[in-house]
C-alpha cells in the first residue's frame, strides 16, 4: 500500500512538474475556448470505442437532433454539465440523429453552443436504425445515456419519457451519483 | 391410460404454445403486449366536433390507433403518409384514428382543428387531455401506432415505417402488417421500435 502511494505521489509529481509549460495544478485542463468544434460520423462500434477510451471516467452521451426543439433547448445544459463536472471526471459526447446532409446545420448549432467535446452524427441518420443501433428504448429524443466509471451503461430517462425524467435535475443527480462511485473492478484494469 | 396422459400433455403443450404466440413479450413497450386488449377509450373530443369512443368503430375490421401530435417534426413528417394509408385501406375495412395526448396550447383542440383542416386529415383526430389512452397503450412517442384486430387486440405495434424521410423508407411496417392481416395472415413483424418525439406525460 505504502509503495502504491509512493508511486502515486511520484506520478503526480511528474504530471505536475514534468509538463511544459510547467506547474499547473488543475486536475483536468479545460480545452481552450477557441478549440474547433468538430463532427464525425459514428456507428455503435465507434461509440463503444469512445466509451472504452474513457473507461474510469463517467461518460454522458446526449442523443439529439436539430429537428428536435426540446433537444436544442436542453443542449446548453449538457455543455454546462461538461464544464461543471469535468474536473471530477465527466466526459460529454454528443450524438446527433440527423441525416448526413444536415451536417452543416448540426455543426453550426454545435459551434454556437461551444460544444468542444466529441460530437458524433449517427451513420444511420434519422432513420429507425439509429434508434436500434444505439438502443434508444423510448424511441424518443432527447435521450441521455450515462456510462459509469466501470463502463456500465445506464439510460436516462427511465421507462417512459416525462418532463421530470427529461429534466436537467434528474440528469445532474445521476451524474453526481456515478461520479461519486470509485473506479473499481473492470475500470481499474483499464 | 398412458395414451390419455400423452394426449393431455399434447393439448397442454399446444395451448401453451398458442398462448405464448398470442401474447408475445413486448420488446419496446413496457405496458402492452401484442395479443393484449388495451382499455377502451371513451368520449374523447374530436376535431370534427363530435365525441368518440372505441366502441363507435365496431364495424372496422382493423383499427389503427396512432398517437401523434401537432408539434413534433417526426409526427408531422408522417401526416401525409397517414392520409395516404387511410385512403388506400379504407375500402378494405381499415379505420385510422389519431389521438393527441400532448399538453400545451400548441396541442389543444383548437390547434388540432387547425392542423387537421390544414392537412386535410381523412381520419378522426382526437384530443386526450387526461392522457389516459396514451398511458394505457404504453405510448412513448409520436408517432406510435397500434393495429387492433377484430377483437380489438393488438396485432401490431411500433413504427409506421423505418424512416421519417419518406424518400428513404425501405420497410413499410404498418402497410405490410395491414395487408397481411387483411389476407388472414400474421404481420411480418408483430412489433417494431417506435421512434419520434417523447409524449410529455404530466
Amino acid at each position: 500500500m505504502r509503495s502504491a502511494l509512493s508511486c502515486l505521489t511520484l506520478l503526480l509529481a511528474f504530471v505536475t512538474t514534468g509538463c511544459d509549460p510547467p506547474a499547473t495544478t488543475t486536475p483536468a485542463t479545460p480545452p481552450p475556448s477557441n478549440t474547433a468544434v468538430t463532427l464525425r460520423p459514428a456507428d455503435e462500434k465507434d461509440l463503444a470505442a469512445l466509451v472504452t477510451k474513457h473507461r474510469g471516467q463517467v461518460v454522458l452521451v446526449d442523443c439529439w437532433a436539430t429537428w428536435c426543439p426540446p433537444c436544442m433547448k436542453q443542449f446548453p445544459h449538457t455543455v454546462a454539465l461538461g464544464e461543471k463536472y469535468r474536473p471530477q471526471g465527466l466526459v460529454v459526447v454528443s450524438l446527433s440523429f440527423n441525416e448526413p446532409d444536415d451536417s452543416a446545420a448540426v455543426l453550426a448549432f454545435l459551434s454556437k453552443q461551444h460544444a468542444t467535446f466529441d460530437n458524433l452524427v449517427s451513420r444511420y441518420g434519422s432513420s429507425q436504425q439509429s434508434y436500434a443501433a444505439f438502443d434508444i428504448q423510448s424511441g424518443a429524443l432527447p435521450y441521455y445515456i450515462l456510462f459509469d466509471r466501470a463502463g456500465v451503461r445506464h439510460d436516462t430517462p427511465g421507462p417512459g419519457p416525462t418532463d421530470e425524467l427529461l429534466g436537467p435535475a434528474n440528469l445532474d443527480r445521476a451524474i453526481e451519483k456515478f461520479l461519486a462511485e470509485p473506479a473499481t473492478g473492470a475500470a481499474a484494469q483499464h | 391410460m398412458t395414451r390419455k396422459y400423452l394426449s393431455l400433455a399434447l393439448v397442454a403443450f399446444v395451448a401453451a404454445g398458442c398462448a405464448s404466440a398470442a401474447l408475445a413479450a413486448a420488446k419496446f413497450n413496457k405496458k402492452l403486449e401484442v395479443g393484449a386488449a388495451p382499455s377502451a377509450w371513451k368520449d374523447l373530443p374530436g376535431t370534427d366536433g363530435k365525441s368518440h369512443s372505441l366502441a363507435d368503430y365496431k364495424d372496422a375490421k382493423l383499427l389503427v390507433v396512432i398517437f401523434t401530435t401537432n408539434t413534433c417534426p417526426v409526427a408531422i413528417a408522417y401526416e401525409d403518409r397517414l392520409v395516404a394509408l387511410q385512403k388506400e385501406f379504407s375500402p378494405k375495412g381499415v379505420q385510422l384514428v389519431a389521438i393527441n395526448c400532448n399538453p400545451g396550447e400548441d396541442n389543444n383542440l383548437a390547434a388540432m382543428k387547425e392542423r387537421a383542416s390544414q392537412k386535410q386529415f381523412n381520419f378522426p383526430y382526437l384530443y386526450d387531455e387526461a392522457q389516459q389512452s396514451g398511458r394505457n397503450y404504453g405510448a412513448t412517442c409520436t408517432p406510435h401506432v397500434f393495429i387492433l384486430d377484430a377483437n380489438r387486440k393488438v396485432a401490431y405495434m411500433g413504427a409506421i415505417d423505418d424512416n421519417m424521410s419518406d424518400t428513404k423508407v425501405k420497410r413499410h411496417y404498418l402497410s405490410d402488417a395491414l395487408t397481411a392481416l387483411l389476407a388472414g395472415n400474421a404481420p411480418p413483424e408483430l412489433e417494431t421500435r417506435q421512434f419520434g418525439c417523447g409524449i410529455h406525460y404530466q
